[in-house]
């Protein structure tokens, strides 16, 4: 009788390396195959480090990006945006504000496209920045954080070429 | 029985030397990349700046700084500040940017060291995160810098650095007016 009884696992032994040790390798690599490919093609954790885009984006917030958001389209004004720097460690967050062929100028903070005023309803504080006209190329973006506050000399803003904006914020 | 042990040790062994003489080979082959690496962690130390630091040993790190340099480099470092192509110019410049800050923290935040298959020059791509420390203010930002090294009597120095400008500003920005 006692031989039908199916010999138990040790209880740390369950824990530890589950029932049976092969199937629980194979879940464990399959699971960091998982965790590896997400996290280097389809979302990366990120620290936002300074307040260029508060408040919309605070410091030392935590943030996941998207990286199959522009795979498929072109970037659209408003939308926050993520710029590659040398790797993928350094960031750039920033808003789109001009799109490819279009002229982009500030007067006294309010953003002009193409001669026109362009409201920009996630701002506080849309500052007091002016900038003569830019033109931008086919494949260029103008960009630029939505902390206004902060003076135009400090700020980094400016065009940025399609191919370095890697993605979108996911929340 | 010492004839089956052996055997069932022959493919660790075969396999710990392979990987022990692909460490060697690809340490060897990288030479001059993790020499380019340790000097850049040691710049990046002398750049660091605790807020008690004397004037003597501020001038002793901006020479220690500028060192790392060739004789005549050209160094350019974005549209506020004026470019450099002397390495006492530069040292004067290190120490000013030194006694004017109250503290200096800098990270390198990510790189790429590329060298040149002669190997006397190579091109290094820096992200470096500077905080900056001054009265009772701060300020964080992170800058992009392409350096460009020579080999000068086996060691590798810096010979110019450019900023990378991923976003470029626009010309009032720019020219700082």
């Amino acid at each position: 009788m006692n031989e039908n009884v199916k010999p138990q696992t040790e209880w740390w032994k369950r824990i530890v390396v589950g029932a049976n040790l092969k199937t629980t390798l194979r879940r464990a690599i399959l699971l960091a195959l998982f965790c590896i490919l997400l996290f280097n093609y389809v979302l990366l954790p990120v620290r936002v480090r300074g307040n260029s885009m508060e408040p919309t984006y605070r410091d030392g917030s935590w943030h996941a990006v998207n990286l199959l958001k522009l795979a498929a389209r072109h970037p659209r004004r408003g939308e926050v945006v993520v710029i590659s720097m040398v790797g993928r460690r350094a960031l750039y967050l920033k808003r789109v504000l001009g799109l490819p062929g279009e002229t982009v100028s500030f007067f006294n903070g309010q953003l002009i496209i193409d001669g026109r005023e362009m409201p920009e309803p996630s701002l506080t504080d849309r500052g007091d920045w002016t900038l003569p006209a830019v033109t931008l190329g086919g494949d260029e973006y103008f960009v630029a954080g939505d902390n206004r506050a902060v003076p135009l000399e400090v700020h980094t803003l400016g065009t940025v070429k399609r191919k370095k904006m890697i993605g979108g914020i996911l929340r | 029985m010492t004839a089956t042990r052996a055997m069932g040790w022959r493919p660790w062994a075969v396999l710990l030397t392979a990987a022990v003489v692909l460490y060697a080979g690809l340490s060897w082959r990288n030479r001059d990349v993790n020499r380019i690496r340790r000097r850049l962690e040691r710049l990046r130390v002398s750049f660091n700046k605790a807020p008690d630091e004397s004037a003597l040993a501020s001038l002793r790190r901006a020479q220690e700084i500028a060192g790392a340099f060739t004789e005549n480099p050209s160094v350019r470092l974005g549209p506020y500040l004026p470019d450099l192509f002397n390495r006492q110019d530069l040292a004067v410049a290190i120490h000013h940017a030194r006694t004017t800050l109250d503290e200096i923290h800098t990270s390198i935040r990510d790189k790429t060291i590329v060298v040149a298959a002669d190997r006397q020059s190579a091109t290094t791509d820096l992200a470096v995160e500077g905080t900056y420390v001054y009265r009772d203010d701060w300020d964080r930002q992170v800058t992009e810098f392409r350096l460009e090294w020579a080999r000068q009597n086996g060691e590798w120095m810096i010979q110019g650095v450019e900023p990378l400008e991923v976003i470029k500003p626009p010309r009032r920005v720019r020219e700082g007016q």
